[in-house]
């Protein structure tokens, strides 16, 4: 299995950290379509109901995860990504993490917060050289409850994710950017998996 | 150029002394911070009146961080960040110098730069595009022959309301009072501590871009007195890192050390080395301890030139008891610290310092950057970033619990009972002895550097200074 398609550090024309190789857009009814809708789905299902633990088998060992930085800028600077990180992870890192709430003594999220995340506007696409790989963007809408506070957290953003497999024998995720819309985030950790 | 001074107004013959260092109700402010008792009302976590005193008593004459003058490299260069309320451009102008000023235009007040980076000649106004440069003088006013006649305006008095600003370490702090004393005479002892931190090579530190910001509920002296030392708390809030083996079970090992601060309300803590090092199975007294554990984001090769910049008692400090965590009064905090990333693995080390943003008597944000050793090669600079990240930082391993609990505070100290409790100092190794480095408590760190924060904010409330 190669890592020379994973491009991560550069950052394309508009500014956008993190290049997609060059690929194909998937219709719909393509099964590699569905399959990646599916995950998508499953992911949020088990990241809502605090199964952290199965989540991680849906990762990559080689995964890289990034969240960077946006920051308000004039039009002509582009969209405002940076090369600072809210998040800069590994599969190793999440294993860490997810043991870390494992203690009981993870006080940020014990007592969890209770969330919701809608995924939408997926586009699938297969790559060229690769067809065990899939470019697929997703819009991520997260509702974050915390205590007995009836104002709702919200994190949004796009998510630009490769997955790695086939329809037959599942998909593993490998790299994601998370592109947040928020300069100031209004949270008081960032403490979830996005 | 137009300075407009801020100078603290002495009481009038309509204020009298007494009214002025009284809250509506008739509490004596010196009260809240009781000086024989060692205990601090949780008042001061939620009254708007306060808060207000605070903004004009505190935040225009004491040194507020504001940038790291690595994110302005260039003539031209800007961010846009706040003191206080106040949102202010820092921006570098051609002659090299940092400037301050606010962000607020001297004809009707507009936001004159409304990004939060970017490089440019000039700031012009979009309101009805009055420009200023760098420095902040009024250079262009629009139709300025028409709307004011050939003589109708002075620009020369016209420029942005400007603070002094002044670098330590790569650091950019800002003052609006000219009374007050120099950045460097403020940090005083402590400056022989804050450059062992962040100013210890001669190429220096740099920033991995802008700061994260995020913003929640909790007053912004929460965040402030736990990182002017309270050592405490990391054995029990920290307590899923000591179940990982990321922090070592026995508290003492992470509480020994020294403690050390100034009458100005600054504040570190030191960790004694020789635990940690025997934990890695290293004897202090083996050859040069530095390059066997550089300090973070640094190589030997790099902690072999520290003598360069550093006098020789700093760099056998940071080989002993290096400083890991500490704070300048009023809202600049920091950490510089080797601790494992969220994966275990021990790489790079954590470098940020960060910035306690009021928004609010109930509510702050959190500025924080990222630094790395400017001479370090890439993958360290890597490394040393993302272990900053996975453990100090909006998404840290640690951090995440930390604003957990200044928000839990908040919730808990707001109600009309909550209010009147009183908050716990008396925890003290007594008196300290006077060194270079300032104040030391060695030992176990107790509640000595975080009494010297309140001692200071008492005193400032007050209008006076910390008597020693």
């Amino acid at each position: 299995m190669t890592q020379a398609s994973l491009d991560i550090d550069a950052v394309d024309e508009s500014g956008v950290p993190g290049v997609f190789p060059p690929a194909t857009e998937l219709a719909a009814a393509d099964p590699r379509f569905e399959a990646a809708r599916r995950w998508l789905l499953r992911e949020a299902t088990l990241l809502d109901n605090l199964r952290q633990r199965e989540w991680l088998g849906l990762l990559h060992t080689d995964l890289r995860y990034q969240v960077p930085v946006r920051v308000t800028r004039w039009r002509t600077d582009g969209l405002g990504f940076t090369a600072a990180m809210h998040m800069d992870e590994t599969f190793g890192s999440f294993e860490g993490r997810v043991a870390r709430l494992e203690t009981n003594f993870a006080w940020g999220e014990d007592p969890p917060s209770r969330t919701r995340r809608m995924v939408s506007n997926i586009q699938v696409h297969q790559q060229t050289d690769d067809p065990d790989r899939l470019n697929v963007v997703s819009y991520l809408l997260l509702a974050r409850s915390r205590w007995d506070n009836p104002v709702y957290q919200w994190i949004s953003g796009e998510r630009r994710d490769i997955l790695i497999g086939s329809p037959e024998d599942g998909y593993r995720l490998i790299r994601r950017h998370v592109l947040l819309d928020q300069s100031n985030l209004g949270t008081v950790n960032m403490a979830l998996i996005l | 150029m137009t300075e407009t001074p801020v100078r603290p107004r002495p009481p009038t013959d309509t204020q009298t002394r007494s009214q002025r260092y009284r809250l509506a109700d008739g509490t004596s402010i010196g009260d809240l911070v009781d000086l024989d008792a060692r205990t601090v009302s949780a008042r001061l976590y939620s009254d708007a009146e306060l808060y207000e005193m605070e903004l004009e008593r505190i935040f225009t004459r004491n040194w507020v961080a504001v940038a790291h003058e690595s994110e302005i490299p260039r003539a031209g260069d800007y961010v846009t960040r706040y003191i206080g309320e106040d949102p202010v451009i820092v921006a570098r102008d051609r002659a090299g110098a940092v400037n301050v000023m606010l962000n607020s235009c001297s004809h009707r007040g507009m936001t004159v730069c409304r990004a939060e980076m970017g490089n440019t000649k000039f700031f012009r106004c979009p309101y009805h595009a009055w420009s200023y440069d760098a420095a902040g003088n009024l250079v262009a006013v629009s139709a300025q022959k028409e709307m004011y006649g050939e003589d109708g305006l002075d620009k020369s008095t016209l420029g942005l309301m400007r603070a002094r600003a002044e670098v330590f370490a790569g650091i950019v702090f800002a003052n609006w009072s000219p009374e007050a004393p120099s950045l460097l005479e403020d940090l005083g002892e402590y400056a022989w501590y804050l450059q062992m931190a962040f100013g210890r090579s001669s190429a220096g530190m740099e920033v991995l871009g802008p700061p994260q910001r995020w913003t929640f509920d909790s007053n912004w002296k929460v965040a402030a007195e736990q990182f002017a030392g309270d050592a405490y708390h990391t054995v029990m809030l920290h307590n899923s890192l000591c179940e990982l083996g990321v922090f070592p079970k026995d508290p003492t090992a992470i509480l020994h050390g020294v403690s050390a601060g100034t009458r100005r309300g600054h504040a570190l803590r030191c960790l004694d080395m020789e635990p940690v090092l025997a934990s890695m199975g290293v004897s202090a007294d083996q050859g040069d301890l530095l390059q066997q554990m550089p300090p973070p984001g640094m190589t030997p090769e790099l902690a072999a030139r520290l003598s360069e910049v550093l006098r020789p008692d700093q760099v056998e400090a940071l080989a002993k008891t290096p400083p890991v965590v500490g704070q300048v009064f009023p809202t600049m905090a920091w950490v510089n610290m080797s601790l494992p990333d969220a994966a275990g693995g021990m790489v790079g080390g954590v470098i940020t310092f960060r910035t306690w943003v009021p928004r609010g008597p109930e509510r702050m944000e959190i500025l924080s950057w990222t630094l790395v050793e400017k001479d370090a090669p890439e993958e360290l600079k890597q490394a040393t970033a993302r272990t900053t990240i996975q453990t100090f930082s909006d998404s840290g391993i640690f951090e995440q619990d930390d604003s957990e609990a200044w928000s839990a505070i908040q919730r808990s100290v707001r109600g009309v009972m909550g209010r009147r409790r009183k908050l716990i100092y008396t925890s003290t190794l007594g008196e300290p002895t006077v060194e270079e480095g300032g104040l030391h408590w060695r030992g176990i760190g107790r509640d000595d550097t975080q009494w010297l924060f309140w001692q200071r904010y008492r005193a400032l409330m007050l209008e006076s200074e910390v008597q020693s």
